[in-house]
């Protein structure tokens, strides 16, 4: 398959490409619920293709791959998208990283720095005085911060202020889309979804081109100096308010000192020092100072020494970071429900839906729908067992012969709206078959539907009907909740993103049984 | 039970089923009153009560009404583990509370025990008798006790052209029970007398022969009281007839020749006078709806609670008619309902409004467009035009009135719960082939009209409608034929 990213199969399997379409696939699975544009054909086939991956050579097990399997199935769902949805291809483009950021900025520092010299006073060189002295203060500064932020490594904290202003630069091809449409509500929640996912990504990117543009206006700062130096004679000195000779010393020896030391170059003493002072009232031209050659060497080995190494060195680590990041990419909620729901299927093992109806003999309709709808909650793979029905009183026998599976990830109770609920029947068999599996398999998550589909079938829809089934609802929820068993009402008599939306809360034991006292 | 010195038979019928399949509902209905307590739950009835369906002379036909069976399966268990079943339920001491389900199973099978001489069986015709497996355990019970069973199928929904599919679901999973001597269509909120009746006679071949002489009289009785009940609502509506087909109003100063002309051409354009004139003749029409529809609310035993929803029915059955519109029967769809609209705010509002605008406004806009020249007539009266209702308009006016009689008619007690939405529209189509059959009939009532009054008109009305609603009634319960032919 062509991959844009030129990454291989064989390499680790989660790259930030692929996390990227994962994300997006995601969010318009999520708010596309009725399969409007990723039809259910589309999902079964990006299933297939992400199955395929797995079972190729060099087949990865577990959480490899698992994310081979997610970031195959959204590369080819995401493909089928972006061929349909022009806005689709525009967000996976416009989201990616631009890599003219990561010349641009420091070859405009290097400008920056090489350019500083020209605004700067004339032909002195300026002992005490920016650009030079501030510069190593200010590399100084952000050493010792580094230093302090190393320890409590808070790598929850999002992306710094100009890390955020880069990033505001990679989203630059980002239109505002109108939210009423179910792409535009799917392209708003990835946009939302990837820049938390990226944020520690791009905050790795932020720092290696941060660093690098440091070094870069460090060298253009020296390399100004030099070619101003080419064509004027710098004179080197220093003047101070409140410093004398001896204070101004003892600082040129501390930040200079290492420098003398590698270029073998000496600093003056106190009176030489003292000789380099600017005199005369309007501190004229030649009224002090020496040449500024040896100072010059100074501190381009200081700075390169102290700003463009180090810095250097930090790029390179946040670079290796960045790649890190970037070709193991970490996908946020992935233990959530959607990606537990897809891999369901991934290695050939897909949801096991056991349906025991109690009292009630649903037709082949009742049966399609509430499969269609597990399979909505569950996964494209899952797989529904029906139960022969059990006839209104046999719960006890049921129970005590029924063998179950332990393979089985859910196990619904299916009524009829129909039946007035007993405690002693209905109630049994829920409480009974929740105390069972509680015991043996506590794998499984038992629920309980009621069929609504009877009861509007027969008498109708009006305020009347409507009325009658809300408080014959509320016997159910009674009996249900004094059965401790979580329950669902549900007209089953058609399939629609809203029952599936609950149906999914059901199975995933976010609906909880009403307890009643 | 130890026998009182008593003169009188009484024939007892218990009415026996799972628990909430609506036993309580179904004795208000048949009772027309409100006994005991309704609500959709499990067990709410807890002991059984007798209640006074019919009497004649000494001899009564009492309904009883009994706790539901409950968790019959492991109590069928236990049943059948003692050597005599029936003897060893007997002898249990439930707890009433605790063990609630078996304590109104107790006290469902000690009615039927003592008291039945028929058990009435209702079923939830809602559920599917395969689904509903209780039904044959509780057979099995019915058949230890050994009284006959018949089958009443309730909880049916809106009344339907043919019931028999339904039944025969029913008698085939009963399959070949002994015990169960028929099965027949009893829903608490929309059954009508005649299928009382039906009742009655599948009741009466079961009894014991010492009962037969009383069930005979009773049943009489009853048919006495149901004809003249019928008879009364059909002269009630009767009169209502008589006077809007004698009702005529002048219209001020102008030829008739002029109304007539700008009425057929443009529908729209009538002068003030004439609208005046229409508004008065709409008035009293409403007015005579209003206080007929009381009469068979009257009738009917339905007052108070239950008399506000009928009409309210009937409005929306009027108001169903109306999307078809097409002809006289949008026309009188449109006119009915702002009528029966009106007559509901003001009952509503304590019967103060009575002739408001709302009434009239409903009506004249019923009679807006071509409506206006197929529903008033103009004639030539002594000072100027005059405008009456036309053939066809009051030939709806029947059809209406028989509608309105068979919503009264079928409105079941347990309104308090719940009540269903539109009619069937099958019934508008009955009702429109016997007034069609009748046309030439009406139409010369119609034109007997102008040279007769209200109270000679009647008599002549009050034949065609009785005849008319005994044709209706057996069209939908050919079991009514028997009774109405009387």
């Amino acid at each position: 398959m062509n991959r844009p990213d030129g990454s291989k199969d064989g390499g680790a399997a989660m790259t930030e490409d692929d996390a990227r379409r994962v994300l997006l696939v995601r969010a318009i699975e999520e708010e596309d619920a009725a399969g409007d544009l990723l039809t259910k054909q589309d999902r079964v086939a990006a299933h297939e293709a992400g199955r395929a991956a797995l079972s190729g050579a060099g087949a990865k097990t577990g959480r490899k791959g698992d994310d081979l399997f997610l970031a195959r199935r959204a590369e080819f769902a995401a493909g089928r998208l972006a061929s349909r949805v022009p806005a689709i291809a525009t967000a996976l483009r416009a989201t990616r990283w631009p890599r003219w950021i990561g010349w641009a900025v420091p070859l405009g520092a290097f400008l920056i720095g090489l350019t500083l010299n020209e605004l700067a006073s004339g032909r002195r060189l300026d002992l005490l005085a920016f650009p030079l002295i501030g510069m190593l203060a200010w590399n100084a500064l952000v050493y010792f911060w580094m230093l302090v932020t190393l320890v409590p490594r808070s790598s929850k904290g999002g992306p710094g202020g100009l890390s955020r202003v880069l990033e505001r630069l990679a989203r630059l091809g980002q239109r505002g889309f109108d939210r009423a449409t179910p792409v535009s509500r799917a392209l708003g929640r990835f946009a939302t979804d990837w820049s938390a996912a990226s944020a520690s990504l791009a905050a790795a990117r932020s720092a290696r081109i941060l660093h690098l543009s440091a070094a870069t206006f460090a060298l253009g700062v020296v390399a100004g100096i030099y070619f101003r130096a080419l064509g004027i004679e710098y004179r080197a000195g220093w003047e101070s308010t409140f410093l004398g000779p001896e204070s101004v010393h003892a600082a040129i020896s501390l930040v200079l000192g290492p420098a003398a030391a590698v270029t073998g170059l000496v600093i003056p003493d106190v009176a030489g020092i003292a000789a380099m002072r600017w005199t005369g009232a309007d501190s004229g031209l030649d009224s002090g100072g020496v040449n500024a050659g040896p100072w010059i060497i100074l501190t381009t080995a200081t700075v390169i020494g102290f700003v463009v190494i180090p810095r250097l060195v930090l790029a390179l680590l946040a670079a290796v970071k960045t790649w890190r990041r970037r070709d193991s990419f970490t996908l946020p909620e992935r233990d959530g429900f959607y990606f537990r729901r897809l891999l369901r299927g991934a290695h050939g093992r897909a949801g096991q839906v056991r349906v025991t109806p109690y009292a009630y003999h649903p037709d082949a309709g009742v049966r399609e729908v509430l499969s269609a709808l597990t399979q909505d909650a569950l996964g494209d793979g899952t797989a529904l067992q029906f139960d022969p029905p059990v006839d209104y009183g046999a719960e006890d026998d049921w129970l005590a012969a029924a063998e179950f599976d332990a393979d089985d990830d859910h196990h619904l109770l299916l009524f009829t709206i129909s039946s007035t609920p007993e405690h002693e029947n209905h109630g049994a068999i829920a409480s009974g078959l929740r105390d069972a599996l509680a015991v043996k398999h506590p794998g499984t998550l038992v629920g309980a539907i009621i069929d609504e589909s009877p009861f509007r079938e027969r008498f109708g829809d009006n305020s009347a009907s409507s009325a009658r089934l809300a408080t014959r609802g509320e016997a159910w929820d009674a009996v249900m909740g004094r059965a401790e068993l979580a329950s669902l009402r549900l007209d089953l008599a058609a399939s629609d993103p809203e029952k599936a939306q609950l149906m999914e809360d059901l199975v995933t034991g976010k609906r909880h049984p009403r307890v009643i006292p | 039970m130890t026998e009182l010195h008593t003169e009188g038979t009484a024939i007892n019928l218990s009415l026996i089923s799972h628990t909430n399949a609506g036993k309580t509902t179904l004795a208000r209905t048949l009772l027309g009153r409100d006994v005991g307590e309704v609500r959709d739950a499990a067990h709410v009835t807890d002991l059984a009560s007798g209640y006074v369906l019919v009497q004649s002379g000494a001899d009564t036909l009492m309904l009883w009404d009994t706790p539901g069976f409950g968790d019959t399966a492991r109590l069928l268990d236990r049943l059948r583990l003692s050597g005599n079943p029936i003897g060893w339920m007997l002898t249990q001491v439930w707890d009433r509370f605790r063990e609630r389900p078996l304590w109104s199973s107790q006290q469902a099978v000690k009615n039927a025990r003592e008291q039945a001489d028929v058990i009435l069986y209702l079923v939830n015709a809602a559920e599917d008798p395969a689904a509903a497996s209780y039904v044959a355990l509780e057979m099995d019970v019915l058949e230890w006790i050994g009284k006959p069973v018949l089958l009443l199928l309730n909880q049916m929904g809106p009344p339907r052209e043919d019931t028999t599919d339904e039944i025969m679901r029913w008698q085939n999973h009963l399959g070949e029970r002994g015990i169960v001597a028929g099965a027949l269509p009893m829903d608490a909120f929309a059954r009508v007398w005649v299928q009382e009746g039906a009742l009655l006679d599948t009741v009466a071949p079961l009894l014991p022969p010492e009962k037969a002489g009383a069930m005979a009289a009773l049943k009489a009785e009853w048919e006495d009281i149901n004809l003249a009940r019928f008879r009364a609502s059909m002269t009630a509506l009767a009169e209502a007839l008589a006077q809007a087909a004698t009702d005529r109003e002048s219209v001020r100063g102008s030829t008739w020749r002029d109304e007539l002309g700008s009425a057929l051409r443009a529908g729209r354009g009538e002068r003030p006078e004439t609208r005046e004139a229409m508004t008065k003749l709409a008035e009293r029409l409403a007015a005579g709806t209003h206080s007929s529809t009381d009469a068979l609310i009257q009738l009917h035993g339905l007052s108070g609670k239950a008399s506000r929803k009928v009409l309210e029915r009937i409005a929306a059955d009027y108001r169903s008619e109306e999307k078809t519109p097409e002809g006289a029967a949008a026309l009188l769809g449109g006119l009915a309902s702002g009528a029966v609209t009106g007559l509901a705010a003001d009952l509503a509002a304590g019967g103060l409004t009575l002739g408001g605008g709302m009434i009239v406004g409903g009506i004249l806009g019923a009679l807006g467009g071509g409506g206006l020249a197929r529903g008033i007539n103009m004639a030539k009266g002594e000072d100027g035009s005059v405008v009456r209702w036309s053939d066809d308009f009051f030939a709806d006016l029947v059809g209406t009135s028989l509608l309105r009689y068979l919503a009264v008619a079928h409105f079941g007690r347990g309104r308090g719960e719940w009540e269903e939405g539109e009619h069937p529209a099958f019934w508008h189509d009955r009702v429109r082939a016997v007034v069609e059959k009748h046309r030439e009939t009406i139409d010369r009532l119609h034109r007997d009209a102008r040279r007769m009054d209200a109270g000679e008109l009647a008599g002549g009305i009050d034949d065609v409608m009785r005849q008319m609603g005994a044709q209706l009634l057996i069209d939908l319960y050919p079991k009514a034929a028997q009774v109405l032919s009387r």
